[in-house]
């Protein structure tokens, strides 16, 4: 046994002063007497012969003797073996660093049958217990796995505290779990001095690389959260696809195709509902085989429908997986998909391929509209064999896409005018990715020259056919080939072209649905300074956006800083809305997407049968030497003392007490 | 910000012994004239200080006594001349921290280690702050460049209180991307500052990329 604190002992000084005042005479009571003629006979020593007197053995004084010398035995902190700890639960004292890896992955909202509690609730409580015995001196780690891993510390008592408080009340993050980069981080959370332990709480249904745990170099315990069931017992249904596209057949039909998994060990019949806009419109029964097997199911979809939902209608463990949802219309009216000016006096092969791309707005302005070209708000202007005079060019604050510009503009040419052949390919640029120049013919087309960083992308003996420059400073990219003229608009490889030209130079519009846990990530539109996305809790997001406008040497220059935003936070399942603002906070538009909790691993509830060997590798090898777990005993023995202290004042009163009970007995036998 | 925490709040539920122990005194003792009110009022302060210390009363301190995390680039990208500098600017950091400040510094190249771990922020200037291997003897790879790994440490390293981390790097990321710790850090309210130190310059010669065809035929 050690004392933390010797000093503490100091305090049994108050066993001597207790002694001293029991051998103080105590001051007669004055009490009326009617005579005192044998007052002399029945006190024949004077009261104040000795200030002090031998110390009575009293039951009073040995008890307040044991309190005060319990007191000080526990000011001084005895600390014992770890024999006592059934005695003195959580009384350890040994500093010790706990980093808890709690899985609120999609899986963990699972209810096992025989409980009310969700494997989530039970993880939590796990996690509370483990953290209870934690005092002073230890550090505690939690790391929440979800699609966003939280971290939450606590280095002393009252963070601790303030850690069990803010667990207890923590909602599940959802989505996907990455047990491997939780391992990872804990590996590299070594504190000196400190024996560390790893506990990870799931529900089995993850994996992790034996390579990642072997380097945590800690001891890893594995807690199953809820009951660790069978296979059978954690049977789960799920749709964990869901998309609408037009039918290949061309008739103007948009077909609905979604995907159904049985991840129970049978093969199950289950009725699958469709509902548009709430209303049921359609309904069918599917036979999916166990073990995990996917059942493809189609839908033919009434036009003008806002939202889809597809529904399993039999009950599971996870309930959360049985429907999914889409909003076909989200993506065509969305006000924040990327503006697209087209300045084109005679709009044709250009047009009908800037229609065809998803997800945009596309404006159309003939050649001398100048002040549209000028008031800006695009993210990206596309001119049609026409260029803008030069003050209305200097104006130009957004990247552009030439398609066939003419002799005599900003671009410089020489006078030759060529039929040209393909002679020289970037090979692999993005921009022509998926097309096929094979057999176009280009027509008479002026030959331009490049200048100091320019990139050519396809290029003849003559001169580039397609490059990238900057146009006022913005990226742009030019296609020297007038397609009037060209055969290449009557080729697969135009709209392709166009589609890649338009992905590289404008930001990405919002999908519609995104798998859960995946983060969402685009780039706003130019005037856009805050994007706010309200989540299905409701609590939203902010999320500042690098202004393009930026000319302060001292900021990142804007062509080398991404200014997309990144929102990892779609763990839970529902509908989320984007609204972007500008720098005076006027909202420029808002979209709403979908996030479904059917996922082909999330899904699948059933313990992952390799994660029990593979956190065995980590073996702890290189952790300090082990340490004796001792029980701090100062609670205990303080305790033992308000005992003690009860005792004594009973022992002090009990003789009135006994009197008062006495005092009728007395009355009845008078 | 500061507020009054239990430790074993539970324990408070034994202040109940206090009436008790008032009333029978008074009923039994000081009534009957066996007790003074004095002794009374005595036993009574010892028996509710005792059950308060059992309860284990603690002082919480808010956010504003937290710290700094200084996430050091230690790959080979970075020449010895800057990598003095930013030593120097971290000593002159540390030393220029209020006395109450905690700070800690990961060291990181492809994979991060903590070079030391958190303390008073000053006291850390008498460990070697440009060290490359970790508390644990784990050495820097510093063959490549994970920020985002070395964001993750010091977003999880247990500091006490708030924290804002400070990078100091490059910023030539060849592992892991670090926008998506930055994001998270932004969503939990820590701020990230960066010194960013001169790396390999643009007009280093490199081979940027090998490539051949897939097949070739002879002659």
């Amino acid at each position: 046994m050690n004392l933390l604190f010797p000093a503490g002992l100091a305090a049994l000084v108050a066993i001597p002063v207790i002694i001293l005042f029991h051998m103080r005479h105590t001051t007669p009571t004055r009490r009326p007497v009617p005579s005192l003629r044998f007052w002399e006979a029945a006190n024949p020593r004077p009261a104040d012969a000795r200030r002090l007197r031998r110390p009575p053995l009293s039951l009073p004084l040995l008890l307040q003797i044991a309190a005060a010398a319990l007191l000080a035995f526990a000011l001084a902190r005895p600390a014992t073996a770890a024999q006592l700890t059934a005695l003195a639960p959580g009384l350890h004292s040994e500093p010790r660093h706990l980093i808890l890896l709690l899985d609120g992955s999609t899986s963990m909202s699972a209810t096992p049958g025989a409980t009310s509690l969700s494997r989530w609730e039970a993880a939590r409580l796990e996690a509370l217990e483990r953290l209870a015995p934690l005092r002073q001196g230890d550090v505690a780690t939690v790391i929440l796995m979800g699609t966003r891993p939280v971290t939450l510390t606590a280095t002393d008592d009252a963070s601790l505290i303030a850690l069990r408080e803010r667990l207890a009340l923590v909602t599940q993050p959802g989505g996907r779990a990455d047990l491997d980069a939780a391992l990872a981080l804990a590996g590299d959370l070594f504190l000196p001095n400190l024996d560390r332990q790893v506990v990870i709480i799931s529900d089995g249904a993850i994996t992790a690389d034996p390579a990642v745990a072997a380097g945590v170099d800690a001891p890893v315990t594995l807690v199953i959260a809820g009951a660790a069931d069978e296979d059978e017992e954690r049977a789960n249904l799920a749709v964990i696809d869901i998309s609408a596209r037009p039918s290949p057949s061309g008739d103007g039909t948009v077909g609905l195709y979604t995907s159904v998994a049985n991840f129970g060990p049978r093969s199950l019949t289950v009725p699958v509902s469709l509902h548009g806009d709430g209303l049921e419109i359609g309904r069918s029964d599917v036979t999916i085989a166990g073990g995990g097997a996917v059942e493809p199911l189609r839908w033919l979809l009434p036009p003008g429908v806002a939202e889809l939902t597809v529904r399993i209608e039999q009950a599971d463990s996870l309930s959360a997986d049985n429907t999914a949802s889409l909003l076909p219309g989200e993506a065509a009216t969305a006000a924040i998909a990327p503006r697209i000016l087209l300045v084109s006096d005679l709009p044709g092969a250009l047009a009908r391929a800037l229609q065809a791309i998803e997800n945009v707005q596309l404006t159309i302005e003939p050649g001398d509209n100048l002040s549209a070209i000028a008031a800006g708000g695009y993210d990206l202007i596309v001119f049609d064999r026409t260029a803008p005079p030069t003050e209305t060019l200097t104006k130009l604050d957004t990247a552009s896409l030439w398609v066939g510009p003419p002799v005599g503009g900003p671009l410089a040419t020489t006078e030759g005018i060529v039929d040209p052949k393909v002679t020289r390919v970037r090979a692999g640029d993005p921009l022509l990715a998926g097309v096929d120049l094979s057999g176009a013919t280009f027509g008479p087309t002026p030959i331009f020259t490049l200048s100091a960083g320019d990139e050519e992308i396809v290029g003849s003996t003559d001169g580039p056919l397609l490059f990238r420059t900057q146009v006022n400073d913005q990226p742009a990219v030019i296609l020297t080939v007038d397609p009037e003229t060209s055969n290449l608009p009557k080729r697969v490889a135009f709209p392709v072209l166009i589609a890649n030209v338009v992905e590289a130079l404008a930001p990405d519009g919002i999908p519609a649905a995104i798998p859960l846990g995946e983060p969402l990530v685009y780039e706003p539109r130019a005037s856009t300074a805050s994007v706010e996305i309200v989540p299905p809790s409701g609590e939203p997001a902010q999320l500042p956006v690098l202004s393009v406008e930026s000319d302060d040497e001292e900021h990142i220059p804007i062509g080398s800083a991404s200014r997309d935003i990144v929102y990892t936070d779609t763990g839970a399942a529902g509908v989320y809305t984007v609204t972007e603002t500008d720098a005076a906070g006027i909202d420029l538009g808002s979209t709403r997407f979908v996030v479904n909790a059917g996922h082909p691993r999330e899904s699948d509830l059933r313990i992952d049968p390799t994660l029990a060997s593979a956190l065995a590798t980590a073996s702890g090898s290189g952790v300090t030497a082990p340490r004796e777990e001792r029980v701090d005993l100062w609670p205990l023995l303080a305790l033992v003392a308000l005992m003690v202290i009860a005792a004594e004042w009973i022992a002090a009163l009990w003789p009135a007490a006994r009197k008062t009970t006495r005092r009728p007995v007395v009355r009845g036998a008078t | 910000m500061t507020s009054l925490v239990w430790a074993r709040p539970d324990a408070l539920w034994l202040l109940a012994l206090v009436p008790i122990f008032a009333l029978t005194g008074i009923w039994l003792g000081i009534r009957r004239g066996r007790l003074q009110r004095v002794a009374l009022l005595w036993r009574l302060a010892v028996v509710a200080l005792l059950v308060v210390g059992l309860a284990e009363p603690l002082i919480a301190s808010g956010s504003a006594t937290g710290g700094a995390v200084f996430v050091v680039d230690r790959s080979d990208s970075i020449g010895a001349e800057a990598r003095d500098a930013a030593d120097r600017w971290l000593r002159d950091a540390l030393g220029a921290a209020p006395p109450t400040r905690r700070a800690a510094i990961v060291a990181f190249g492809a994979k991060p280690v903590l070079a030391t771990a958190p303390g008073a922020a000053r006291d850390l200037l008498d460990v070697d702050a440009a060290a490359e291997s970790a508390t644990d003897g784990a050495v820097v790879d510093p063959s490549f460049t994970g920020i985002d790994a070395g964001l993750g440490l010091a977003r999880a390293l247990p500091l006490g209180g708030g924290r804002r981390i400070v990078l100091v790097s490059d910023g030539a990321e060849n592992l892991g991307q670090a926008v998506d710790q930055a994001a998270q850090a932004a969503l939990e309210g820590v701020p990230i500052d960066v010194l960013v130190v001169p790396g390999v310059s643009a007009s280093d010669l490199r081979v940027d990329g090998i490539s051949a065809p897939t097949s070739a035929w002879e002659g």
